[in-house]
């Protein structure tokens, strides 16, 4: 009897300390992210934010490219590829439901992928999934995916952002309130504020560590240092002005990232005079590349580029000096192509450290060749309105973010208004390569294509990075997808 | 109508027991149902330490008339009560505390924080218009609009999250005074980029200066109102932290009285237990304790454990004192079987020698010492037999008996034999006494039955022993002069059986004295 309750004292003693030892750790993270998406559904909407936000968090797709930038299965558990290369065997996981309770099966997949290649599809990336035929499914967990001709990257475009699987009883509803099956599900969207997430506790994989995210939306510059300075948010999930002069304090580091971004000046070649090519050559020797290296401050070096893809990629051929800097022939061609001294232009920026900074910089360059010109600063929707979808500007400074999207340029109707029938035969003997070596050979052949049309002023490849806090750790560094997986981060204290 | 049965008159008590019990029988029968809804449906009983469970299980299967166990239980949950309610009303006051800090953490300081970075941003926005205006390139008039739109832009958006409840109008002029100031910086960047082409007219020169002026009022303002909005976040902060306090001192006010109630409950359970278990403890200890005890002074008026080990103990004392009786008793019979004649009931020689010693050393008159023999009995014996003889024996001893005082020494000293040691007046008084039984004897016949009476006679010698005799002669004398005194009356008697029998007679030591009297 003693000893029993003295085992029962010795029991209330444990007790009363484990109340007192309690973990003090956070469990939340308010991340800062540039520009607002219009939507939150990647599947409609080009605005990377759209997926850096609910890639991987809201939304899954069968495919995953994860941290170590490897393509691993995610709603599908396993794949195969026919001998003939024309038939994709998808197996898909039986015990995933969609935040709103709505099953996970071949038909919710099949349904998701046909709106992707279907007509009228706003889809961003469709040109990734052209080569499919037909979508069937053979019970409720084999999906058959039937191609025209063999597409040995269809798994890796199911991995993008714009291929996530969406429910059809959501699928309209998910630009403002998105139901995905992702081991986050969204909470609300506080507009022109913040975006905020709450762990899914019910969810299919291992649950995240932390319970709660936001990404709020940083405006101006100003306010980025200020929300930054005064901790009101734990990082920056890209590179701003702000970065290099946060990456001094004790309380943040920089972890590096593999985005194959691209800043390019955008010319709308369908409008005069940029539907003129010595014009848009011109304005290709008139931008003084290099003086825009240091827009970021001293410590973020980015790459120059004279086309569209960045110089890690294997297929990369430097073009840089192809246009060399020089307003004095710039002018001449200029005055050459009868574009008279003093014509007004306007510079569309949306709200970027590189719009305003690097927009007031090019402004210049363009007045030093003869131009006057008017910058327009818009906020992130006017600029997809206004210039992505109306094509209603002269020259925008902007970031393409998504990895090896060369094919952007053999789009009917992309903003550039480029619409060359060279560049898509080249691009359709892109696409028909078996081997690398040939691939690489003709993705060569495009880079110079466009820098000879000089569709657009190729900028520079911006190092990206995130500013996070210290004690932040569990990111995908190594993902080439634009987006913020919270699925491993946590606190270490 | 049922007669009683044995069965019924045996119940009676137990019913009684019942009735005298029914509060506590009551709220006893609802503790027990109160315990068993606990261990069956609101706790796990594979959960609880097996000790505990059965512990409480034993404590109920007692008898119901538990009085002490029913209020330690009440007194127990009720003590535990108020502590649940001190830990509820600790824990309350910390969760308000815990809310209050969150909501200053969460929200107000960062409000407080956004309306004093907007004050600050405000007052930047007159130089960066200076700059703007000053500026002499189109560079630097971008690079300065750039700027500003980004500074307005900011504080847009700071005054867009500002909760500001019953500010409304001024959250309205606010935005208009934003919008005001906007519309000229774009009017001025228009006029200074005119103005650096060098198309300016002088109208546009004055506007700038006018729109100038204009923009460092509408700044100033602006500043004014974000300072009342950074002051009211201030006042409504300070003014949540004296509520919580106040309320802290509430709970602080309510935590020290309820524990003070705590404190007395416990100092009361501590009298009652002093008052109504320990004393009477106590008391039973020194009643138990005490030499001469009456089982009575054992009764607990109460109903309680207490009661029943009073109880208990009053009925343990009333058997012990009743076996103490018994034996008293059996040890009176054992000490007069010792001391006395079994066929007669007279004193035998042994208690003679005690009792004529304690009369020789303490008289203060003479004592007379007679020897007396019952003649011829022991024809008696050979005619009528020798149980009729023991008739006649312990009749004679009867008439020998009641011839002499209650206090008088009278043993059988063998056979037929008497012996009688008395104190005395005188010589004379002796001789009445001794005369007077043998008339006694002889005038009271032996009645067997169916037999003719037995007429039976006395012979007798006797001397007398004169005060002080036994003292004089040291430690030994009363028995020394006793046992003279014996011899003396034997030889007397001796005498008078050799003299024909049926006679007195006296020891040379009497006959002296007889020859002295006058």
């Amino acid at each position: 009897m003693i000893k029993k309750l003295q085992a029962l004292l010795a029991l209330i003693c444990l007790l009363a300390s484990a109340f007192t030892a309690t973990a003090s750790t956070r469990d939340d993270i308010r991340v800062g992210i540039q520009l607002e998406p219009p939507a939150l559904d990647p599947t409609v909407t080009a605005a990377a934010a759209a997926g850096e936000i609910t890639y991987g968090n809201v939304f899954e797709g069968l495919t995953m490219i994860d941290g170590q930038g490897q393509l691993i299965p995610r709603l599908a558990s396993a794949w195969s590829l026919s001998s003939d290369g024309l038939v994709y065997t998808f197996t898909l996981r039986r015990d995933v439901q969609f935040h709103d309770g709505s099953p996970f099966n071949a038909d919710v997949a099949a349904y998701s992928l046909r709106r992707i290649i279907g007509e009228g599809s706003l889809n961003p990336q469709k040109k990734w999934f052209e080569k499919i035929s037909s979508i069937e499914t053979s019970d409720r967990t084999t999906l058959l995916i039937h191609l025209h001709q063999p597409d040995s990257l269809l798994p890796f475009a199911l991995a993008l952002p714009a291929a996530v699987i969406v429910h059809p009883d959501s699928a309209a509803t998910n630009a403002a309130k998105p139901i995905g099956t992702g081991p986050f599900r969204f909470k609300s969207w506080q507009k022109g504020n913040r975006v905020n997430l709450v762990r899914n506790g019910d969810y299919w994989g291992k649950n995240a560590i932390l319970k709660a995210a936001s990404f709020v939306f940083m405006r101006s510059s100003i306010g980025t240092e200020n929300m930054l300075s005064e901790g009101l948010i734990d990082g920056l999930v890209s590179v701003t002005r702000a970065t290099a002069q946060f990456s001094q304090r004790p309380d943040y580091r920089v972890i590096p990232r593999r985005l194959e971004n691209k800043l390019i000046l955008a010319i709308n070649n369908g409008r005069a005079p940029f539907d003129n090519l010595q014009v848009r050559r011109a304005l290709s020797h008139a931008i003084n590349r290099n003086g825009l290296l240091d827009i970021y401050g001293d410590d973020v070096k980015p790459e120059l580029i004279g086309s569209h893809l960045v110089p890690s990629h294997p297929a990369y051929v430097d073009l840089t000096k192809r246009y060399a800097y020089d307003p004095q022939l710039a002018h001449q061609m200029l005055t050459d192509a009868g574009v008279a001294d003093g014509r007004l232009i306007k510079l569309s920026l949306p709200p970027t450290d590189y719009g305003r900074y690097g927009g007031v910089r090019i402004a210049s360059d363009l007045e030093a060749v003869g131009f006057r010109v008017e910058l327009e600063q818009v906020d992130w929707k006017q600029w997809l309105k206004k210039v992505f979808t109306d094509k209603d500007y002269d020259l925008t400074l902007i970031m393409h973010v998504e990895p090896m999207d060369m094919n952007i340029y053999a789009r009917d109707d992309y903003y550039f208004n480029y619409d060359n029938t060279e560049f898509k035969a080249i691009w359709k003997r892109v696409l028909a390569t078996r081997t690398p070596h040939d691939l690489n050979l003709m993705l060569g052949e495009a880079q110079r294509k466009l820098a000879d049309d000089a569709v657009n002023v190729f900028l520079f490849r911006r190092p990206e990075e995130n500013l996070m806090h210290r004690s932040l750790s569990g990111f995908w560094e190594n993902s080439p997808i634009p987006s913020f997986v919270l699925q491993d981060i946590h606190w270490t204290k | 109508m049922t007669r009683p049965t044995d069965t019924n008159i045996a119940e009676v008590p137990r019913i009684k027991l019942v009735v005298n019990t029914n509060l506590m029988f009551n709220s006893w029968i609802g503790l027990k149902e109160l315990w068993s809804l606990i261990k069956h449906t609101i706790i796990d009983p594979d959960g609880l330490p097996i000790a505990l469970t059965s512990g409480v299980d034993k404590m109920f299967q007692r008898r119901i008339a538990s009085g002490l166990t029913t209020k330690t239980v009440g007194i127990t949950l009720l003590i535990s009560l108020m502590v649940i309610a001190a830990t509820l009303l600790t824990s309350k006051t910390l969760w308000r505390l815990q809310d209050t800090v969150g909501q200053m953490t969460n929200s107000e300081i960062p409000d407080l924080m956004t309306s004093v970075r907007m004050v600050q941003q405000v007052e930047s926005l007159p130089r960066l218009t200076g700059l703007m205006i000053a500026s002499t390139t189109q560079a630097d008039r971008r690079t300065a609009m750039v700027e500003l739109n980004d500074r307005m832009a900011w504080i847009a958006h700071m005054t867009d999250i500002l909760p500001l409840p019953g500010n409304e109008n001024l959250l309205l002029e606010l935005r208009e005074t934003q919008s005001v100031l906007l519309s000229n910086i774009e009017r001025l960047n228009t006029l200074v980029r005119v103005r650096i082409d060098g198309d300016a007219l002088d109208s546009d020169l004055e506007e700038i200066q006018m729109l100038s002026a204009a923009n460092q009022a509408l700044s100033g303002k602006l500043s004014v109102q974000t300072g009342y909005f950074a002051a009211e976040m201030r006042e409504q902060m300070f003014s949540q932290s004296s509520q919580l306090q106040s309320e802290i001192d509430q709970h602080q006010r309510d935590l020290f009285l309820l524990t003070l109630f705590v404190l007395l409950s416990t100092l009361l359970f501590a009298l009652y237990f002093e008052f109504k278990v320990v004393r009477r403890i106590l008391r039973m200890q020194r009643v138990v304790s005490k030499v001469e005890l009456t089982p009575d002074e054992l009764n607990d008026h109460g109903r309680d454990e207490i009661t029943q080990l009073a109880e208990t103990v009053k009925s343990y004392v009333q058997r012990i004192q009743s076996q103490e009786a018994r034996m008293k008793q059996v040890h009176d019979e054992l000490a007069f079987l010792a001391e006395h004649d079994s066929l007669t009931g007279l004193a035998n020689r042994r208690h003679l020698y005690v009792a004529a010693r304690r009369l020789l050393e303490q008289s203060l008159q003479p004592i007379c010492v007679a020897v007396l023999d019952i003649d011829y009995f022991k024809q008696v014996n050979d005619r009528y037999g020798h149980a009729n003889g023991d008739r006649a024996l312990i009749h004679i001893s009867q008439l020998i008996r009641d011839s002499l005082r209650d206090n008088d020494i009278l043993a059988r000293f063998g056979g037929e034999e008497f012996a009688a040691v008395l104190p005395v007046r005188s010589l004379e008084d002796t001789l009445a006494i001794f005369d007077k039984l043998c008339r006694n004897v002889s005038h009271n016949p032996v009645n067997l039955d169916g037999r003719e009476p037995i007429y039976l006679t006395l012979s007798i010698g006797l001397t007398l022993v004169e005060p002080g005799t036994a003292l004089a002669e040291g430690d030994e004398g009363a028995l020394d002069a006793l046992n003279a005194a014996l011899k003396e009356a034997d030889d007397a008697l001796y005498e008078a059986k050799g003299s024909g029998r049926n006679k007195i007679c006296l020891s040379r030591t009497a006959q002296a004295l007889e020859e002295a009297l006058p």
